[in-house]
C-alpha cells in the first residue's frame, strides 16, 4: 500500500475508530509509517491544545471579538466607566499574596473603554489576553515556558495600535519578554531581569 | 512536606499542574482528578522533598499519573482522542522546543487551506464531513489537504 493510501486509511479510521476492532487498529498502527504519521498528528493536536489553555467559552466569546466589544462598549457608556491604565503584574512565583491563578472563564477582568478600539484587561491571565490579541493580529503565540501563561496583568490595549506597540507595553512588565518573530509572538519570563 | 507547605504549593502551582495534566489528557475533569488525587495522597504521605525541588517533584508526579491514566485506556479510546501512543521521554524543555518548532512550521510551511483544515481537524476535533461542509469542499478534498500537510511536515522534520 502506498504511503498516501496508508495515511488516508488512518485518517478515515480516526474519524470512526469504533468501526474497527482493537486488533485491527493494533495491526494498522504496527506499520511504522502509519504510526509515525499518527504520532505526528498527536503532536499537532498538542500544539493546538496548548494554544488554548482556557475553557472554550472564553475563546468562543472572543473569537467574535467585534460583536463582544460592541456590547461591552454599550455597557461601558451606560455605566459611566472610569478608566485608568494600571499596569500591574502579579507573578505566581513567590508572591506573598499567593494569587488565585485558576483560569478564569471570563470577562470579569475585561472591559471596553471609551473608544471602541480600547480594551481594558483587569487582572487577566496573560494567555487569555494573548488569545484575544493574537487573533486580531493574525499571529500565533508561543510560550517558551508554561508558567508564563499564568501571569496575570492589568493593562489597556488599543486594537488600532500596531502589534509592536502592544509588545512594547507588555515588555514594560518586570521580567516579561515578548518578541515578534514572523508569524509567531514568543513569550518568556526572565526572572530577576533588571532595567 | 507538611500540610502548610502543601497548601502553599497547591496555591502557587495548582493551575500550572492542571494545565500540565490537561496537556496530556485533553480532558479537564480527568486532569482535575489527577491533580486532586496527587495532593490528597501527598497530604497523607507527607513525603520528604529537597527544598527547591518541590515543583519538579509535583510536575513529575502529575506526568506519571497522567501516563498511568493513559496506559489504562484502550487503543480505540486513544485513537479517538488522538493521544500519543509513544511514552514521552523528552524533558519538558525539549518537548516545548519540539512543539514550538512544529507550531512555527504549521504556520509558515503549510498553505492557508491546509492550515484551516488542520486547525478544524486537530484543533477543534471536527469530523471530516463537518469540515467539508464548513469550508464548502468535498470530504475527499479534506483528506487530500490533511495528507498533503502531514507529508509536508514529515518531510520537513525528517530532512
Amino acid at each position: 500500500m502506498e504511503t498516501n493510501d496508508k495515511l488516508t486509511t488512518l485518517l478515515r479510521l480516526m474519524d470512526e475508530p469504533e468501526a474497527m476492532t482493537e486488533a485491527q487498529l493494533q495491526e494498522l498502527l504496527a506499520d511504522e509509517e502509519v504510526r509515525e504519521a499518527y504520532e505526528l498528528m498527536a503532536a499537532c493536536k498538542k500544539v493546538y491544545q496548548r494554544e488554548v489553555d482556557c475553557p472554550p467559552l472564553f475563546t468562543r466569546q472572543f473569537l467574535s471579538f467585534r460583536k463582544a466589544a460592541a456590547i461591552i462598549l454599550a455597557a461601558a457608556f451606560l455605566g459611566g466607566l472610569a478608566w485608568a491604565i494600571s499596569p500591574f503584574l502579579t507573578s505566581h512565583k513567590g508572591e506573598s499574596q499567593s494569587p488565585e491563578v485558576s483560569c478564569n472563564p471570563l470577562p470579569p477582568g475585561v472591559g471596553q473603554e471609551r473608544a471602541s478600539s480600547l480594551i481594558r484587561f483587569s487582572d487577566v491571565r496573560l494567555d487569555s489576553i494573548l488569545t484575544i490579541v493574537s487573533a486580531h493580529y493574525g499571529k500565533a503565540v508561543c510560550f517558551r515556558d508554561s508558567a508564563t501563561r499564568q501571569l496575570r496583568l492589568s493593562t489597556m490595549w488599543d486594537s488600532e495600535d500596531s502589534l509592536a506597540v502592544l509588545i512594547a507595553t507588555l515588555n514594560e512588565f518586570d521580567g516579561l519578554r515578548l518578541t515578534d518573530e514572523g508569524d509567531t509572538v514568543f513569550v518568556e519570563y526572565v526572572a530577576g531581569e533588571e532595567e | 512536606m507538611n500540610r502548610a507547605t502543601l497548601e502553599t504549593l497547591f496555591n502557587e502551582h495548582h493551575s500550572r499542574l492542571l494545565a500540565e495534566a490537561r496537556s496530556m489528557l485533553y480532558d479537564a475533569e480527568e486532569a482535575r482528578d489527577v491533580v486532586s488525587e496527587l495532593f490528597a495522597e501527598l497530604l497523607q504521605r507527607q513525603p520528604c522533598v529537597e527544598p527547591g525541588h518541590e515543583l519538579a517533584y509535583l510536575s513529575m508526579s502529575v506526568r506519571n499519573r497522567c501516563r498511568n491514566v493513559l496506559a489504562r485506556k484502550t487503543l480505540t479510546e486513544k485513537v479517538t482522542h488522538l493521544y500519543a501512543l509513544e511514552q514521552d521521554t523528552l524533558t519538558e524543555e525539549a518537548e516545548t522546543d519540539r512543539l514550538n518548532r512544529l507550531q512555527t512550521f504549521m504556520r509558515s510551511g503549510l498553505t492557508e487551506a491546509q492550515q484551516r483544515v488542520f486547525r478544524l481537524r486537530f484543533g477543534q476535533e471536527k469530523k471530516y464531513r463537518e469540515i467539508a461542509a464548513e469550508l464548502g469542499i468535498s470530504e475527499v478534498a479534506v483528506y487530500k489537504h490533511l495528507v498533503a500537510a502531514l507529508t509536508r511536515i514529515k518531510k520537513h522534520f525528517n530532512a
